[in-house]
């Protein structure tokens, strides 16, 4: 099985049969990492087009200085943000706005921890989701987040002190 | 820095299995004399299994996301034929794509691509994002 690395050089050479198989490694993950930065399923299917758009136009640009998981969410990260920010201004229109998820889908969600996380920022949330759910360590959680690994494990301690504080 | 200050630090990754050894054992080492720290441990462990479980529920992504993708990425075939066998090391892929398109048909044979059919539009460079 060829590596994430591997299949980001062939994407950069335009190797489409790569870029399905990236897509189906990588695409749960920014999905679920992306329900945890807009909070919303509609809009973290937008933020993972474009994130995976993105990786095919820039597969060639990855450098190989970073594992290629942290490379995608930062990506999908910054597209994250792009989103929100166009979406505060009144740029952005839904492409399906009757794409909201359905019901059945969400019932088994626990209800009361979702709805605590919802009362923390959405940093709180993406440094509880790469920590706890990716499992990622304290140097990618960094470099995906963009910020010192020091301030990654205070916004993780403050973050799971309010989760606590909401269900406990 | 205390002992208990650098052992919270640590917790986290502790509870995920990310520490290298010596830093595990330290924090195995100082939880079994430290009662805060068992507690801060507990809670770490609750709350990981909280947002995993949380996380774990959503529903996953659906199909429509990846034509989407095919779709602005400009790569949706309309119809894709791709025959082979893997142990006599042979492969023959042929994407017909959207009319005005190029079509593209290659045979490989073990593990060098070789072109048997390819059109492209005017002004359309073949290398290196076509090359193989």
């Amino acid at each position: 099985m060829k590596t994430d690395e591997a299949l980001l050089r062939a994407v950069g050479r335009a190797d489409r049969q790569a870029f399905r198989e990236l897509y189906e490694r990588h695409a749960e993950r920014v999905y679920r990492f992306s329900i945890s930065l807009v909070r919303n399923t509609h809009l973290a299917e937008e933020v993972l087009q474009e994130t995976m758009l993105t990786v095919w136009k820039s597969g060639a640009s990855f450098r190989g200085a970073s594992k290629a998981t942290t490379w995608i969410l930062g990506i999908a990260r910054n597209q994250a943000h792009s989103l929100l920010r166009r979406e505060k201004k009144g740029e952005r229109l839904p492409e399906d706005p009757k794409g909201e998820p359905d019901p059945a889908e969400v019932a088994e969600i626990d209800v009361r921890v979702t709805r605590a996380l919802q009362t923390l920022s959405s940093e709180q949330q993406e440094v509880l989701h790469l920590v706890f759910y990716e499992e990622m360590s304290l140097a990618d959680a960094a470099a995906v987040l963009g910020i010192p690994e020091g301030t990654v494990k205070s916004r993780l301690f403050y973050a799971r002190k309010a989760l606590a504080k909401e269900l406990l | 820095m205390t002992d208990c200050e650098r052992i919270l630090e640590l917790l986290p990754w502790y509870v995920t299995g990310k520490l290298g050894v010596a830093d595990a054992a330290a924090v195995a080492a100082h939880v079994q004399s430290c009662e805060a720290c068992r507690l801060e441990l507990a809670e770490i462990v609750w709350v990981r299994q909280a947002v995993g479980a949380t996380s774990a529920s959503m529903p996953g992504v659906r199909q429509r996301v990846w034509r989407r993708v095919m779709t602005k990425a400009g790569f949706r075939d309309t119809a894709n034929v791709d025959i082979g066998s893997f142990l006599v090391g042979f492969r023959l892929g042929v994407n017909a794509r959207r009319p005005g398109s190029p079509v593209r048909a290659s045979l490989r044979v073990m593990g060098h691509n070789v072109r048997i059919v390819g059109t492209q539009r005017r002004g359309e460079c073949e290398t290196p994002k076509d090359a193989q």
